[in-house]
């Protein structure tokens, strides 16, 4: 395979291809884009709710971002399927006239696809949006704005907005990456003739058709040009969109409640993972479910069952793997962390690589993995399965565990210095134990990363090696219903559990 | 007992706060360092204590028991420093904050820790959780836990400048009462006048 990715690129055959795909790379340009611009749109409107009420827990979007994106891509098909949660809903007042279903062509599945992906994001954005708004004093703006005269909407619209999307580049360009590298929302949601490029992608790195290893990188070479074309676009529209909002005075004197907006966004967001969690449920107890009963005709635990006796091992794996990795991550980044200091070249060694791993798609990194297991055949394939898993899990260690130690307050190292304590001392007396939520946090982050990476066992090991999250996947394509109801939700239970313990500890343990 | 031998600071622009200095506190003896604010106070007890900002440039000489400490590690001069903001440990109630500053938590050590929080009338705080503590009380951990650890000079910066007036009063007596008792070279900075006693010998910058 490592021969198809050096293969010299050439424009002829590339131009052919661009050509041959074209439709798949419409499909995907526009399903993208409406999908990161809504998802923004309305996590923009839900951060300023969710911070103006400071209703917000962190570990509770950290929850949202935690669902497995397969599960709930399992769960939004289930909903809008022609027999789906919502077919049934809509049969109580339409009859069999049920206005969207999945068999109703692509243009359907791409309104599907959209509305999975925007809503999915959306949590992610909001997390990081929560903290712009701290760091921009987005209270301070809005009590200043309104002492000149001007209403709520004008200050959230006109300054507040502005510079909130400046500050979300970053987490706008991961979500950018995401979108033209994730292989379950594009195969279980997207359209299928013709497949978005991200599908088509996985099917040139399976087959033995050399005409479609060679497309390969021509599929490369498409996913960075739609990635850099869309930030270019999203980066255009953002700056247009600050221009007009500097020269303009909109809704001056409008008294338009912005955060009913926010919250109806907020009750809808919260409402669809619910609605996933309880038709998957639902789905992975039923015996038989007729339309249009909306709950089940018979019930069976046979699903259940089939899993805890097929897949228990791979699920208790799976398990097994994510904590060795979490912890081996937050070890390593903590000792670097804790031993340099940011003008060391270690540090900015670390900063660079996580921005790069987080930015650059995650399709093409695993190939240059698979390539670098290839060609230097050292190692067994595990050895690279486990250090793909670690590089992914690395970016979010960093983060959390940097803004940790910003966070921690020194003057409790000086004062266990000053009462003659040594630095090992002070370090496992005085800051572990303080930052010990935040460490426990990030364990957990890191956990739920590795434990719902997904292309790893399907790009670096080629089947080889997988999580249960691939068997998820597996279960989706090729058993019963209930069987791949019962693995999606199993799926969710160790990360659930995990920040179910976190939160019950929260409210216990206050440092 | 403390000697300090043309201490000079400078900060990043060149400017020189502090031309040096001398002076020198034999034992059990209180000198209080007076001046206005940005010159320096806070600085020089940091560095006495050997923590150095890396954006200030010292030169000087410090002894203690006519031994050159200049780059001694804080944790062995043996210099206690009462910061302006000083912190209890807060997932340690208050005897563990006073135990923090012995090298072990053995039974002897627990006796004297309870011996030291009855000399100043602090026993019924003992149990207490550290965010259940008013600000006399918290001022007075903290004083208490530094002389666990038996320093041979003692820093204290601007202890009482949080404290409401009653409270600061009440602060200052006890502080005062404490440290003229101990057998070890104080200096207090501060810039407030009513926080100098009449026995402090007194360094204006």
């Amino acid at each position: 395979m490592s021969q198809a990715i050096f293969m010299q690129l050439d424009l002829h055959l590339f131009l052919k291809d661009l050509q041959i795909l074209a439709p798949s790379i419409g499909h995907t340009l526009f399903n993208n884009i409406a999908a990161i611009a809504i998802s923004i749109f309305v996590a923009f409107f839900i951060t300023i709710y969710l911070y103006k009420y400071s209703l917000y827990k962190s570990s509770f979007l950290i929850v949202l971002i935690s669902f497995p994106h397969i599960s709930f891509c399992i769960g939004v098909s289930y909903l809008f399927a022609s027999s789906g949660l919502f077919a049934r809903l809509f049969s109580l007042f339409y009859g069999n006239e049920v206005p969207f279903a999945s068999t109703s062509g692509h243009y359907t599945d791409n309104l599907i696809y959209i509305f999975g992906l925007s809503i999915r994001e959306v949590p992610f954005l909001v997390l990081i949006g929560l903290n712009v708004c701290d760091k921009i004093k987005l209270n301070l703006i809005n009590r200043q704005v309104q002492a000149l005269g001007f209403s709520e909407l004008t200050s959230l619209v006109n300054c507040v907005l502005p510079l909130w999307l400046k500050s979300m580049s970053l987490p706008i360009l991961v979500v950018i990456t995401f979108s033209f590298s994730n292989i379950e929302f594009s195969s279980i949601l997207g359209p299928q003739l013709p497949n978005m490029i991200n599908v088509k992608f996985i099917e040139s790195w399976y087959s033995t058709n050399q005409y479609l290893i060679r497309q390969l990188n021509s599929l490369i070479l498409i996913t960075i040009l739609c990635v850099i074309f869309t930030t270019l676009l999203l980066a255009f529209l953002r700056n247009l969109s600050i221009y007009f909002l500097k020269k303009t005075r909109f809704f001056i004197k409008s008294s338009f409640n912005s955060n009913l907006l926010g919250k109806i966004f907020y009750k809808l967001m919260i409402s669809i993972f619910i609605l996933t969690l309880l038709v998957t449920f639902l789905l992975s107890i039923c015996k038989s479910w007729f339309f249009p009963s909306i709950l089940p005709d018979t019930l069976s635990y046979d699903g259940w069952k089939y899993i805890f006796i097929n897949h228990l091992p791979i699920f208790l794996n799976s398990i097994f793997i994510s904590t060795f990795i979490s912890f081996l991550s937050l070890i390593i980044i903590g000792l670097v962390i804790e031993n340099t200091n940011k003008k060391k070249l270690l540090f900015k060694i670390l900063f660079i690589l996580s921005f790069t791993i987080l930015i650059l798609p995650q399709n093409i990194m695993l190939i240059g993995i698979n390539d670098l297991m290839n060609i230097t055949n050292i190692f067994s394939v595990k050895i690279w399965f486990y250090f793909s898993l670690f590089i992914y899990v690395l970016p979010y260690t960093y983060f959390m565990m940097k803004q940790t130690y910003d966070n921690f307050n020194y003057q409790y190292i000086r004062n266990a210095n000053v009462l003659g304590t040594s630095r090992f001392k002070s370090l496992f007396l005085i800051k572990i134990p303080l930052i010990s939520n935040e460490l426990i946090l990030i364990f957990a982050v890191g956990f739920a990363v590795c434990f719902y990476q997904f292309l790893q066992g399907i790009i670096v090991t080629k089947g080889e090696e997988i999580l249960f999250n691939n068997e998820v996947f597996i279960l989706f394509s090729g058993e019963s219903i209930n069987v791949a109801s019962s693995g999606s939700l199993m799926n969710l239970i160790p990360a659930l559990l995990l920040f179910l313990l976190i939160w019950i500890r929260g409210h216990h343990v206050k440092v | 007992m403390l000697k300090c031998e043309d201490i000079s600071i400078k900060n990043k622009n060149n400017i020189t706060l502090i031309d040096k200095l001398n002076f020198f506190i034999k034992e059990s003896e209180i000198f209080t360092l007076t001046g206005p604010s940005g010159v320096g106070k806070s600085t020089l007890l940091k560095y006495i204590c050997g923590i150095r900002e890396s954006n200030f440039f010292y030169s000087g000489r410090i002894l203690i028991d006519n031994n050159i400490i200049n780059e001694v590690p804080t944790n062995l001069r043996r210099v206690g420093m009462i910061f302006q903001n000083d912190l209890l440990f807060p997932h340690m109630n208050v005897i563990e904050n006073i135990l923090f500053a012995t090298p072990s938590h053995k039974k002897k050590n627990f006796e004297d820790a309870a011996n030291l929080l009855n000399q100043l009338n602090l026993e019924y705080l003992s149990t207490k959780k550290i965010n259940t503590l008013s600000g006399g009380e918290y001022s007075r951990v903290c004083l208490a836990r530094i002389m666990m650890n038996e320093p041979k000079v003692l820093l204290v910066d601007e202890p009482f400048s949080n404290l409401d007036k009653k409270t600061k009063a009440l602060t200052r007596d006890f502080f005062y009462n404490t440290i003229s008792n101990l057998n070890c070279a104080t200096l207090i900075v501060t810039h407030d006048m009513e926080d100098i006693y009449s026995y402090d010998k007194i360094i204006k910058l």
